[in-house]
């Protein structure tokens, strides 16, 4: 007799979205020390199944890892239609081509695919808050405060590695405001080749010290603030604080408005505590003059962080998910698109505005996503056609291509010096029917600028969402891809560096070296 | 470590179990035997029904066992004995019609 014939293989019951490598959790929990060149490197996948994308990886040790990455596949598919080449950059060790995250002991290496956009400078470790979900476990037992000319020494070195301009400067901690040389900081980089610098704040002190607004107010043409605003709630400010501190938080945005000072509200977001408040801070950004954008992260899991359930989370996708619901249709997904110059899954970005009958839209509906991935030569199908049909130049296809590349990039916000070039651009040649807003930004005439600076901080909200890596979601393309990165300090030569920032978060090794950790020193006194 | 403090993360490859699934992959006549069954009963009023549902059984039965059925949802469960039974339906069913011809 012949031998029974089985039924074949089958199907899987899932579908690999891509392949990827990735990192194993359990191993990261048992050994959070454990150094890096001890960390492996694992073949693993991100699978759609159930409407939901896992991160599965194969561990020696523990077998199949299957954790949550998104929750919509296809907003996560919107999202990589998104992507733009990147920039050139310098590795801070020529010839390291070590593994990740082994590399980034010596700084960027050379298969970083991705120059700085934004370099984050820790200043202090010190707080006056110390909130149970601060990834830098920062608090007001730290008192490790950088020294001045160290500070400026990461500075410097990065502006030599990045031919002589730094896009985005991020002051951060620990509290910055609470920075002993914060005024002579921002006076030495006002004399330096850095175009914008963001003050990454819980705003305890903003709301209460005069002359701290005063400094901020004298540099508000290159300062932007960056303020904590996890929603109205205070069951969110007590999870994310570790207290009802909204009186402050109100008290800091009403003052830096009536300064002219832009300011963007950051807000950490989690499952269950405070998704549900996504739309009310959108709403109170598009109300609130000078509070020229909103960024929402979904709160991961490094630092002191902990408690969030691996299989059921806040993801970049959910946050994108729950726009239009929470915000009565203003602003949905499809009005955001990925920042086109990281990761597609690392960012995403939108700009509202305010025509002249008062109505928000996206900019994203005005000039239509198939446009605009026109602009943005995203579409090379569409290459061959535009050239026969296209009647407009090519050389003002490139200005408003660059604009927009600007435009949804990490280096923009509405303080960028450039701004008036690029809305004009973008205004005029894709007429978008926002006659003052276009008017305004062409216009060369003495005062203009200041107008142009009051319309945008009362027009134009800039909306993005930021998903942080913990070792959950944590995959080696998005660190390879990176623009924002931290100021560090090499362990063995003392030279300065630095390092992706969801790598520097996660794994401790390169957590000792940031520059505030790293070069800190305790005698001083905090303001 | 045991099922309940094993960390949810942990997931077992999905894997397939070609020992039960050969036999339920394969075509299972088991209305045929049904048929047959009925016929039984049939042939206290004719059995002419019962020797042609019984071969058809019969028939139907062999093929399947040919495939590599070697159990029926049927009662009987072997088809060998399926068969058997089938084929003293059939001899029953002859002997019927030859005694209700003669």
């Amino acid at each position: 007799m012949k031998a029974p014939r089985g039924a074949g293989m089958p199907l899987r019951g899932d579908r690999i979205h891509r392949y990827v490598n990735a990192f194993c959790p359990l191993c990261h929990e048992e050994e959070p020390t454990r150094p890096l060149e001890q960390v492996a490197r694992l073949s693993g996948w991100l699978v759609v199944r159930d409407e939901r994308v896992w991160l599965e990886r194969g561990c020696a040790r523990h077998g199949l890892v299957r954790t949550l990455y998104d929750e919509s596949p296809e907003i996560l598919t919107w999202l990589e239609q998104w992507t733009a080449p990147t920039k050139v950059h310098t590795p801070d060790l020529l010839g390291n081509f070590a593994p990740v995250p082994a590399a980034y002991a010596d700084g960027l290496p050379e298969m970083q695919t991705q120059h700085t956009c934004i370099l984050l400078t820790d200043l202090l470790d010190h707080c006056n808050l110390k909130c149970p979900t601060c990834f830098a476990e920062s608090s007001p037992a730290l008192a490790s405060v950088a020294p001045l000319a160290e500070v400026l020494a990461s500075i410097d070195t990065r502006i030599s590695r990045e031919n002589g301009r730094i896009d985005v400067l991020m002051l951060s901690g620990g509290e910055p405001t609470l920075y002993p040389h914060l005024a002579e900081l921002l006076d030495e980089v006002a004399q330096r080749p850095v175009v914008r610098i963001l003050v990454n704040t819980n705003g305890l002190l903003i709301a209460r010290d005069d002359a701290l607004l005063d400094l901020l107010t004298r540099h508000r043409e290159r300062v932007e603030v960056y303020l904590q605003y996890d929603g109205q709630s205070a069951e969110a400010s007590a999870h994310h604080r570790g207290a009802d501190i909204r009186r402050f938080k109100e008290d800091a945005i009403e003052r830096l408005s009536s300064r002219g000072v832009f300011t963007t509200l950051t807000m950490t977001a989690a499952l269950g505590v405070n998704d549900d408040e996504i739309g009310f801070v959108v709403k109170r950004a598009l109300d609130t003059p000078y509070v020229g954008g909103v960024t929402i992260q979904p709160v991961f899991g490094s630092g002191r962080s902990s408690g969030i359930d691996p299989l059921d989370r806040l993801t970049h996708t959910g946050v994108l998910a729950r726009l239009g619901p929470q915000t009565g249709g203003l602003v949905g997904w499809r009005d955001l698109t990925a920042l086109p110059c990281s990761h597609p899954h690392c960012c995403s970005v939108g700009y509202l505005l305010r025509d002249d009958a008062g109505t928000w839209r996206s900019l994203v509906s005005l000039i239509g996503p198939e446009r605009l991935k026109q602009w943005l030569d995203l579409e090379p199908d569409l290459l061959a056609n535009r050239i026969a049909d296209d009647t407009i130049p090519a050389d003002l296809r490139r200005v408003v291509k660059d604009s927009l590349l600007d435009l949804l990039s990490e280096q923009s916000s509405l303080s960028h010096p450039s701004m008036a070039n690029i809305w004009r651009d973008i205004c005029q040649t894709c007429d978008l029917g926002i006659g003052t807003l276009a008017t305004l930004a062409a216009a060369r005439l003495p005062g203009q600028q200041q107008r142009l600076r009051r319309l945008l901080g009362e027009r134009v909200l800039r909306v993005t969402v930021k998903p942080f890596m913990d070792m959950n979601t944590m995959i080696e393309e998005r660190l390879t891809q990176c623009c924002v990165h931290v100021a560090t300090v090499n362990d063995a030569t003392g030279g300065h560096q630095c390092a992706p920032f969801c790598a520097l978060q996660a794994w401790e090794p390169l957590a000792r070296t940031r520059l505030s950790t790293a070069t800190g020193t305790t005698g001083e006194s905090v303001r | 470590m045991s099922a309940a403090d094993r960390d949810p993360r942990l997931v077992t490859p999905s894997r397939v179990e070609p020992t039960d699934r050969t036999d339920a992959e394969l075509p299972d006549p088991l209305r045929l035997c049904v048929f047959a069954t009925v016929a039984l009963l049939g042939w206290l009023l004719g059995p002419v029904a019962l020797l042609v549902f019984a071969a058809l059984g019969f028939v139907g039965y062999a093929r399947a066992r040919r495939a590599g059925l070697l159990r029926s949802r049927c009662l009987l469960g072997d088809t060998r004995l399926v068969l058997a039974y089938l084929a003293a339906l059939v001899v029953a069913g002859g002997v019927g019609v030859w005694w209700w011809i003669r």
